[in-house]
């Protein structure tokens, strides 16, 4: 399966030519202007990205009640949050929080494409889209984690969400060990955006 | 369409608003067991979930 959907050397060189071929044409034709897509960039930069996710978890592990909010009703916890305007707007919606435990591990796929809850994660990543990923996923979860770096135990179940409707789901990541004394701002440098996935765990203290 | 589905306690309704498949219609989200699906090529203990347009389910 790799092999099919292999990609060639040089696909960033030849995505931005194209991307950037689209972008004149699409000026030259006064469908967008030359400002548009910097605009649309700065908000993913400044607006909607990971930055977000990271300030739900660390508040999520620090305070418990607030933690059942966020999985009880995971729009309305969020909407708590002062992360600015369009949080419930494109890709985020419908989103739906599901908690790593020591026993449980969740892991987030779309099968059919890459469907991803951007405004508390940004964009996806490479890996998110591929096809590989999104066909094996589902089928061999802990392979694909494995390859990832991380090992499971045969006692954790694992549990596999495809964001096959209008739901975007992430995840919870488990708080690291050690990690008691740190402030919500300093948790929040832990959570990564893989681990939002299911991906990988939280980043632990000594890694940071 | 084959069902091989586990509806368990996670049978969840949403209105999902017109949008090429029909009306407005429910999305129920559906767990699986690998194994139901992919048989020995599956790994043990866990679960597929997926959120699935009533169009596409058959009650059995």
């Amino acid at each position: 399966m790799s092999e099919r959907f292999a990609y060639t050397e040089d696909r960033e060189v030849y995505n931005t030519a194209r991307a950037k071929a689209l972008e004149s044409l699409l000026i030259e034709k006064g469908l967008i202007t030359s400002e548009t897509v910097d605009k649309v960039l700065k908000y993913f930069e400044t607006d909607m990205g990971p930055f977000n996710g990271a300030k739900l978890v660390a508040k999520a592990w620090v305070d418990s009640d607030f933690k059942a909010r966020l999985l009880a009703d995971t729009p309305a916890a969020i909407a708590e949050m002062s992360f600015p305007r369009g949080m419930a707007g494109a890709e985020g919606e419908n989103m739906e929080c599901v908690e790593n435990t020591p026993s449980v591990h969740n892991l987030i796929v779309c099968t059919l494409c890459s469907c991803y809850p951007w405004p508390i994660l940004g964009l996806p990543p490479y890996y998110y889209k591929d096809p590989s990923f999104r066909a094996r996923a589902v089928r061999e979860p802990r392979a694909v984690l494995k390859e990832f770096g991380l090992v499971l135990d045969d006692s954790v179940e694992v549990r596999v969400w495809d964001s096959s409707a209008q739901i975007r789901w992430f995840v919870l990541p488990e708080r690291p060990l050690g990690t008691e004394k740190m402030t919500e701002a300093e948790l929040a440098t832990l959570v990564t955006p893989e681990s939002m996935i299911g991906a990988t765990k939280a980043k632990t203290p000594v890694s940071v | 369409m084959v069902d091989k589905v586990y509806d368990g306690f996670y049978i969840y309704f949403c209105s999902t608003g017109p949008d090429g498949l029909g009306e407005a219609m429910p999305v129920h989200r559906v767990r699986f067991d690998p194994k139901d699906i992919w048989g020995n090529l599956s790994e043990p203990k866990s679960w597929v979930y997926a959120d699935i347009f009533e169009t596409y389910l058959e009650a059995i």
